[in-house]
C-alpha cells in the first residue's frame, strides 16, 4: 500500500478442523493478505464463511494448520510460546460479545489493567483510568464495577481500553459491534475509528456489516466459505465491485428507503454449501449466476484487475 | 377498509418484577391494525417491542401483570375464558420469533411440527395434516417438501428453519401474523429471501402483520405504517412512507442517522446518539428520550408528551418535534 510498510502478512493461510468420522471442516483454504501499518482492513462474509477462524489463525489462537503469518517480518509460527506471549503485547484482539471477554469476577478497571502485569500497581491503576477516560468510560463511577454491572455498549468500551493498554499496533476485531444496539454501535464504530486514527493503528476489522465496515475501513477483502473472492480499497469495492458474490451481497442489503421494494432481483438462490465438503473448481459457482463450465473445473486464482483490486473469477463483472 | 380493525390494543401495560421493583416493559401502549397491511414496530432492545408482541399472543411470562385492553376481531380478549383464548389465539395469531432453533422441537420431524396444530387446532386427520403440511413447506419457498419433511431441525440451515417456522404459524391460515425479529439471526443474503417470502405471503393471503424490527432498512420496504417504541412507549407512529419523509421525533431521527448506510460518504463519523436508554424501573420524570436529546428544553424533563395527532395520519409525543413549521 502506497510505500508504507507491511505490518501483517498472510500467506496461504490453510485452517481446518476434525470434524469426526475422518472428515474436516475446511474453514480456511488458502488465504494470503497484507496489511500496512495504520492500515483498517475490513474482512466481510456470512456466517461460516471462514472469518473468525481467519482472525483467530492470525492470533494463533489456536495456531493455524498450515501457511504463514508474518508480524513486522517475524514468522509468528516459528516462535516459541514465551517469545510469541511477549510479542502478543503489540497484537490484541476484541470480539463480539462483550461482557463474556470480560471476567465477571474482576472489577472492570482490574480487568482492564491485567494485561500490565509486572508493572507497579499504582502506576497500572493511573494507566488503566487514564485509558477509561480515553475510551468514554468515567473512571471515577466505573473503575470498581462488574462487568454485569455495565451495558453492552460500556463493556465493548472496557474490552477496547484493555485491547489498547499494552499499546499495540494491530488490532484484531471480530464483530465487535455486532450484539450492540444501533445507538450504542454507532458510539462504539467512531470510537474505533477515533483511536485507529489518533493511535495509527492497523486493524483486521471483520464483519458481516458491508455498511459498517464502510465507515471504518481503508480497504475490504471479502471472503465465501474460506476463500477470498475479492480485495479492494473501499470506494472501489462498493461503487464497482467486480466478484459476483460482492454485488450480491451488497444489493441484499436493505436500503433505508420505503420508495424501494425489498431486493428480490440479483437474489442469491439456495444457501452456502456446507464446509465439510466444498465445492470442488470456484467455491461459489453452486449459487453464481455466471457459472459456467471452467468455473467447476478450475478454481480461479486471485489476479490484479487495477491496482489494488484483486478478483478470483473466471467470469468477472464488467469494471 | 373493514368498519372495525382486526387487532385494537388500547392503553396496554406489562409489568414485571425486577430486582424487587415493578418494571413497565410497556406503558400505555395503543395501536390498531387492520387486515391486509403491514404495522412495523421500530426500537432498540429492552423498548417494550417484543413484550408488546408477547402481549398480543398470550405468551406473556406467568409474573407478569397486564392492564389495558386487547380486542381481536371486536373479541375483548380479556373477556375470555383462559381456554377460550388460548384456542382462539392458537388459531388466529400466528407468530414467528428471532430464533428458529429454539421455536422447534429439536427431537420432532420438521414437517410433523406444521402438521401438529392442524390435527389439534382444525381437527384435520392424520394424512390431511401431513398433505396440508407438504402444501405450506412449498408455499414457504422450501424445495422437495416432501423430502424435507422427514427432516429434524439441526439437519437445516438458519434460514431453512425459519421457513418452517413460518409454515408453522401459518399453518392454520391466522388472519395476524406476529413477526418479532424474523430475520435478525440470519445472513444479509437470506434475510432478503425472508422478507420477500413474508412480503408474498402477507399479500396473497391478505393477512394483517405485526412486524417488529431493530432495523429501520428492514421495515423500510414493507411496512404500511410504521411505529417508533422508545422505553415502553409509542413515541412515533405514521404511515412508513410519511414517516421516512418527515421524522417528527428527534427519537427517530436519531436512530435514523445511527445507522451506517452504504450511500454515506466512506469513513465518515457515524451521528451516533450519546447517553443509554433509561433504566425501566427508574424513568425520567417527562420525556423519556429527554436525558439524551439534542432538542431538550426544561418543559421535556418535567411533563410527559402524549401521542398527539400532528396531520397526515402522524402522530408523536414529542414537545419540540422537528418540521413543526411544515405543519402549521
Amino acid at each position: 500500500m502506497s510505500g508504507t510498510a507491511t505490518l501483517l502478512r498472510v500467506e496461504d493461510l490453510v485452517v481446518e478442523f476434525p470434524a469426526g468420522n475422518g472428515q474436516r471442516v475446511h474453514a480456511v483454504s488458502g488465504v494470503n493478505l497484507e496489511l500496512a501499518m495504520g492500515e483498517a482492513l475490513g474482512l466481510v462474509g456470512e456466517s461460516g464463511c471462514g472469518k473468525s477462524s481467519l482472525a483467530r489463525a492470525v492470533m494463533q489462537l489456536p495456531r493455524p494448520t498450515s501457511g504463514r503469518v508474518t508480524f513486522e517480518g517475524l514468522d509468528l509460527a516459528a516462535l516459541g510460546g514465551g517469545s510469541l506471549r511477549r510479542l502478543r503485547h503489540r497484537f490484541q484482539m476484541i470480539f463480539q460479545n462483550p461482557a463474556s471477554s470480560l471476567n465477571p469476577l474482576r472489577s472492570v478497571g482490574k480487568s482492564i489493567e491485567a494485561p500490565l502485569a509486572g508493572r507497579e500497581r499504582s502506576e497500572r491503576e493511573r494507566l488503566a483510568r487514564e485509558m477509561m477516560t480515553a475510551v468514554g468510560l468515567d473512571p471515577q463511577q466505573y473503575y470498581g464495577r462488574r462487568p454485569f454491572q455495565l451495558s453492552g455498549g460500556q463493556c465493548q468500551r472496557a474490552s477496547i481500553a484493555r485491547a489498547l493498554m499494552t499499546e499495540p499496533q494491530l488490532l484484531v476485531c471480530d464483530e465487535p459491534v455486532s450484539s450492540l444496539d444501533v445507538s450504542i454501535q454507532a458510539q462504539i464504530i467512531n470510537l474505533l475509528r477515533e483511536v485507529q486514527r489518533t493511535r495509527g493503528l492497523a486493524m483486521l476489522f471483520i464483519s458481516h456489516d458491508l455498511a459498517v465496515v464502510r465507515h471504518l475501513c481503508d480497504r475490504v477483502a471479502v471472503m465465501y466459505l474460506g476463500r477470498l473472492c475479492e480485495v479492494a480499497p473501499v470506494d472501489v469495492l462498493f461503487a464497482a465491485p467486480r466478484h459476483p458474490y460482492t454485488r450480491a451481497l451488497l444489493e441484499a442489503i436493505p436500503r433505508l428507503d420505503p420508495g424501494l421494494p425489498i431486493a428480490t432481483s440479483g437474489m442469491l438462490p439456495g444457501e452456502p454449501p456446507s464446509a465439510l465438503h466444498p465445492p470442488g473448481g470456484c467455491r461459489f459457482r453452486t449459487r453464481c449466476p455466471r457459472a459456467q463450465g471452467e468455473c467447476s473445473t478450475t478454481q480461479p486464482s486471485m489476479r490484479e484487475v487495477a491496482p489494488g483490486h484483486r478478483i478470483a473469477c473466471h467470469f468477472p463483472l464488467p469494471g | 377498509m373493514d368498519a372495525q380493525p382486526l387487532l385494537v390494543v388500547d392503553k396496554l401495560c406489562v409489568e414485571l418484577p425486577h430486582d424487587g421493583r415493578s418494571v413497565r416493559a410497556v406503558n400505555g401502549v395503543s395501536l390498531a391494525v387492520e387486515r391486509g397491511r403491514t404495522l412495523a414496530i421500530v426500537g432498540e432492545s429492552g423498548c417494550g417491542k417484543s413484550m408488546l408482541c408477547r402481549a398480543i399472543k398470550g405468551l406473556l411470562p406467568g409474573r407478569a401483570r397486564l392492564a389495558g385492553r386487547i380486542v381481536f376481531g371486536g373479541q375483548d380478549l380479556g373477556a375470555l375464558a383462559p381456554r377460550e383464548r388460548r384456542t382462539l389465539l392458537g388459531r388466529q395469531v400466528g407468530i414467528v420469533l428471532q430464533d428458529p432453533l429454539s421455536s422447534l422441537n429439536p427431537v420432532m420431524k420438521v414437517g410433523w411440527q406444521i402438521a401438529e396444530p392442524l390435527q389439534q387446532q382444525l381437527g384435520l386427520s392424520r394424512a390431511a395434516a401431513k398433505a396440508r403440511a407438504l402444501e405450506l413447506l412449498t408455499a414457504v419457498g422450501i424445495a422437495q417438501a416432501a423430502a424435507r419433511f422427514d427432516s429434524y431441525p439441526h439437519q437445516l440451515s438458519g434460514g431453512m428453519r425459519q421457513r418452517i417456522v413460518i409454515a408453522i404459524a401459518l399453518a392454520c391460515e391466522p388472519p395476524l401474523l406476529i413477526a418479532d425479529e424474523p430475520t435478525t439471526a440470519l445472513d444479509v443474503t437470506v434475510q432478503a429471501e425472508i422478507l420477500g417470502l413474508l412480503a408474498r405471503l402477507q399479500r396473497e393471503r391478505n393477512m394483517a402483520m405485526i412486524l417488529v424490527s431493530h432495523n429501520l432498512g428492514v421495515v423500510a420496504g414493507l411496512a404500511h405504517e410504521t411505529a417508533v417504541m422508545y422505553a415502553g412507549r409509542i413515541v412515533e407512529q405514521a404511515p412508513t412512507a410519511e414517516l421516512f419523509r418527515r421524522m417528527r421525533m428527534p427519537y427517530t431521527q436519531a436512530l435514523f442517522d445511527a445507522n451506517p448506510r452504504l450511500d454515506d460518504p466512506a469513513r465518515e463519523m457515524l451521528k451516533a446518539i450519546g447517553g443509554q436508554p433509561p433504566d425501566l424501573a427508574a424513568l425520567p420524570a417527562g420525556c423519556s428520550f429527554a436525558p439524551r436529546c439534542p432538542r431538550a428544553e426544561a418543559r421535556c424533563r418535567q411533563e410527559l408528551p402524549l401521542l398527539r395527532d400532528e396531520g397526515s395520519e402522524h402522530r408523536c409525543a414529542c414537545w419540540f418535534p422537528l418540521h413543526r413549521e411544515a405543519v402549521a
